[in-house]
């Protein structure tokens, strides 16, 4: 008892030391990654590990902060005059890495730029932005195409971050290879494939954001290797850890290993625009044929959360009463009897060349192969999964919905609005576009909230596609990195972190 | 000899455009479109229209292949449509690691294969000759991927005598280039070694029973200049050969090395261009790597001849 007392008082001392000390300057953080960006221009690159690079050397119009709540970021407030008119006060005395200035005249070229087709930017958020006027030097006005809501949302996203215009015009194409923002960290070198440096921007605006002296991305792209790096010191931080690790991880004292539930999740798309998926039954039969928990449990490690719908549990519209389907066999036979395939029938699985849609796809095979449902497994290169959903000439395929954000909309309107971005000719259901147009224009959290629990309510009983499991986003950390949140977008946050001398 | 040499340089020209249209063929063969991987999906035709203009990939394949030649010839392998970067910068940021790795492996393959190869020859059937085989299957049969996470975690994790991974530039250090180099090394060399130790045993013990080498051994020269002159000199045409071949199929399992080792080098390159329809990139890599295995299989030539007078009359 004594003893158990004196620990917890050790234990809370040491806590205390560690809340207390003073955030540290200078040092060299060294990040691993097995996946090299393909550019750092934020506007041209698409994926989500980009982020760990592009947060530090570019900043949004608009910031998260650790719970994904929006935050002023380039931005220091911002006014919905009305439904379709935005205003947005920048920060004053903010300079590019190239030493230009950032101003209203910056912002408006950043977004004509996403704009132009000749860009070919993939921000597709800032479609519904119509014009961008400069009102004063340090103020802008946004005009929509349409009333949203979620315009300061878009504009944390790639949309956000803000360029140097002068760097652009100089540098062209290889702006990508050379970036310059206005983030605590500046662009030093990049080593294609080997390494990516960046510095301390001393003259970033807020001081208290970049303590280290440099930030070193390593590129490691065998998994293994990555980790065994980590575990031998080599590098300091690791972010999206393989599932498999991360057991042995957390045994090692000297790392510190977060994990908390993400925003995506692995899922069978079906086609519910052509047979056999047309009949919602048939859909129903598939979703009750599936044991979720166990597949999260051997197939990932159970680095994860069982998925119910389309929503995350680290979604603030999250209906935490809404349980996935438990497996009920018999159910699932009757309700293919309904939708007049009693005896089962064959269909063709799209699976793309990552090893978790493959396992995934494997595993549901199996399982819906006992309600009499052949699944013939089509192993093809993702690009080619992606052209076949695309013209819409599939019938199902074993994929990842990347969650960006925990924002509904962003899931939901894609996916299920009948004018979704990946969703034309897919799945109909003229209750849910309503519900999903009357979110989208609404104002409040709460309003917003109780239309989407409506809208996932129906496409869940619908069973549009089947979801199986959230990922946890992840991140392993030597003890001495200190001040890296984990959101549950799973990007890397440097700004603000330190190291312990 | 010199005109034998000059034709073999003369026919890499036409073997270098054979592979150069035979590569470009094959990538058309591959599903999938690069236009799409590059808009995404959410592009509308319009905008994958326009793009595919500015790629080329809507004209006729001759005609795509005539205007890469015709600027390939230049020396401009275009800009990579997926990276922005100009094909030529890739390559040649990658090439100096590849290199080094490629002349590690090669040099550690040679002399350990020579060693293990001479050995085994020493006296056929002895304990040294089965250990030699017994060392040889393993290098064989041991998958580059294994070997090379099996070094990681032995040499590294657990001893830590050298990095698990990355690439130090030999300006920046000799010393921790090659410490970074030693792993993959072993690993590049541990089936090539194996081979040739293979092929010097059996050259080397054929040629030992030849009636010359009796006769040479009968009149009474030391065992040394036996071995030297006589067997050796006759024993290396074989082992140049599967040398020569071995330097080249180098390339193709470079990529599996780089890949463990985290070493920025074209293999790696040439996966990730080809997973991303990155077709201009392919072309640049594939042809580096054709004329690689040309030099290499020149090289071999212009040896034999100075090794074998006999060739040299022909």
């Amino acid at each position: 008892m004594r003893k158990a007392l004196i620990v917890t008082v050790l234990v809370l001392g040491l806590m205390w030391t560690g809340d207390l000390s003073a955030q540290q300057r200078g040092g060299t953080l060294r990040v691993g990654q097995a996946r090299s960006p393909v550019s750092l221009d934020p506007h041209l690159g698409v994926s989500l590990h980009e982020f760990h690079v592009l947060y530090a050397i570019f900043d949004g119009l608009v910031m998260y902060d650790e719970n994904l709540g929006l935050r002023p970021g380039l931005a220091e407030s911002w006014q919905r005059v009305d439904s379709r008119t935005w205003v947005f006060r920048l920060r004053k005395g903010v300079k590019f890495h190239d030493g230009t200035d950032f101003d209203a005249a910056a912002v408006k070229w950043n977004v004509e730029r996403i704009k132009n087709p000749e860009t070919r930017a993939r921000v597709r958020d800032l479609e519904v932005v119509d014009a961008v006027e400069v009102v004063d030097p340090h103020t802008v006005r946004f005009r929509l195409r349409t009333p949203t809501g979620l315009l300061p949302t878009f504009l944390a996203e790639r949309g956000g971050l803000m360029v140097s215009p002068a760097a652009v015009q100089r540098l062209g194409p290889d702006h990508g290879r050379q970036p310059i923002g206005t983030g605590p960290y500046r662009f030093v070198e990049w080593k294609a494939d080997d390494h990516i440096t960046l510095a301390r921007w001393e003259q970033y605006w807020d001081r208290d954001a970049a303590y280290l002296d440099r930030i070193v991305y390593r590129i490691i792209p065998d998994e293994s290797v990555l980790v065994t790096n980590l575990r031998g010191g080599q590098v300091d931080l690791v972010m999206d850890v393989p599932p498999k690790d991360l057991g042995g991880l957390k045994r090692e004292g000297s790392l510190a290993v977060h994990q908390r539930p993400g925003l995506g999740f692995y899922w069978i798309n079906l086609n519910s625009g052509a047979p056999p998926f047309d009949k919602k039954a048939v859909r129903q039969a598939l979703a009750l044929a599936l044991d979720r928990p166990a597949m999260l449990r051997g197939l990932y490690f159970g680095a994860g959360t069982p998925a119910a719908g389309p929503v995350a549990p680290a979604s603030w519209a999250f209906n935490g009463a809404l349980k996935p389907p438990g497996r009920d066999l018999a159910l699932a036979r009757r309700k293919l009897a309904e939708g007049g395939l009693p005896n089962g029938f064959t269909f063709k699985m799209l699976v793309g060349s990552t090893p978790m849609y493959r396992t995934n796809a494997t595993a549901v095979q199996a399982q819906l192969d006992e309600i009499g449902v052949k699944a013939e497994l089509e192993i093809a290169e993702t690009v080619k999964v992606l052209q076949q959903v695309v013209a819409r000439t599939y019938q199902a395929s074993s994929t990842i919905w990347i969650g960006l954000n925990p924002d509904p909309d962003l899931v939901l309107h894609p996916l299920y609005h009948s004018q979704g971005l990946f969703n034309k000719d897919r799945y109909r259901n003229a209750r849910v576009d309503e519900l999903l147009d009357r979110a989208r224009a609404a104002e409040g959290q709460d309003e917003r909230r109780a239309l989407y629990r409506d809208a996932v309510d129906l496409i869940v009983e619908d069973a549009a596609d089947l979801w199986l499991y959230h990922p946890d986003v992840t991140a392993a950390m030597s003890r001495k990195v200190r001040g890296v949140p984990l959101p549950a977008d799973g990007r890397l946050r440097i700004r603000g972190a330190w190291l312990e001398p | 000899m010199g005109a034998s040499i000059a034709g073999r340089i003369a026919l890499t020209v036409p073997t270098l455009l054979l592979v150069s249209g035979l590569v470009f063929s094959l990538l058309l063969l591959l599903p999938g479109d690069p236009v799409l991987l590059i808009l995404g999906p959410e592009a509308s035709p319009e905008e994958r229209q326009t793009l595919a203009r500015e790629l080329g990939t809507d004209r006729p394949v001759p005609v795509q292949y005539l205007a890469w030649l015709t600027r390939a010839l230049q020396g401009d392998l275009g800009r990579s449509p997926r990276t922005q970067q100009p094909v030529v910068r890739a390559i040649g940021e990658r090439l100096p690691p590849t290199l080094e790795l490629a002349g590690l492996g090669m040099a550690l393959a040679i002399a350990g294969g020579g060693i293990l190869g001479l050995a085994a020859a020493w006296r056929p059937g002895s304990w040294l000759d089965r250990l030699s085989l017994g060392v040889c299957t393993l290098g064989v049969a041991v998958p580059t991927f294994w070997l090379g996470i099996l070094l990681v975690l032995g040499l590294s994790l657990h001893l830590g005598l050298v990095p698990p991974s990355g690439y130090v530039p030999p300006r920046e250090g000799l010393v921790a280039n090659l410490r970074a180099m030693v792993l993959p090394a072993i690993t590049v060399a541990a089936t090539m070694g194996a081979v040739i130790a293979r092929t010097v045993r059996a050259s080397v013990v054929e040629v030992a029973g030849e009636t010359y080498v009796v006769t040479a051994r009968a009149k009474g020269l030391p065992e040394v200049a036996v071995f030297l002159r006589h067997v050796l000199r006759n024993a290396l045409a074989p082992i140049l050969a599967v040398v020569g071949l071995q330097v080249g199929r180098l390339m193709g399992g470079m990529v599996i090395t780089e890949t463990i080792f985290a070493i920025p080098g074209i293999g790696r390159l040439a996966v990730d261009s080809v997973l991303a329809r990155d077709f201009l990139t392919v072309q640049g890599v594939v042809l580096v790597m054709a004329v690689w295995v040309l030099l290499a299989n020149l090289a071999v030539d212009v040896l034999h001849l100075v090794a074998d007078p006999r060739i040299r009359r022909l």
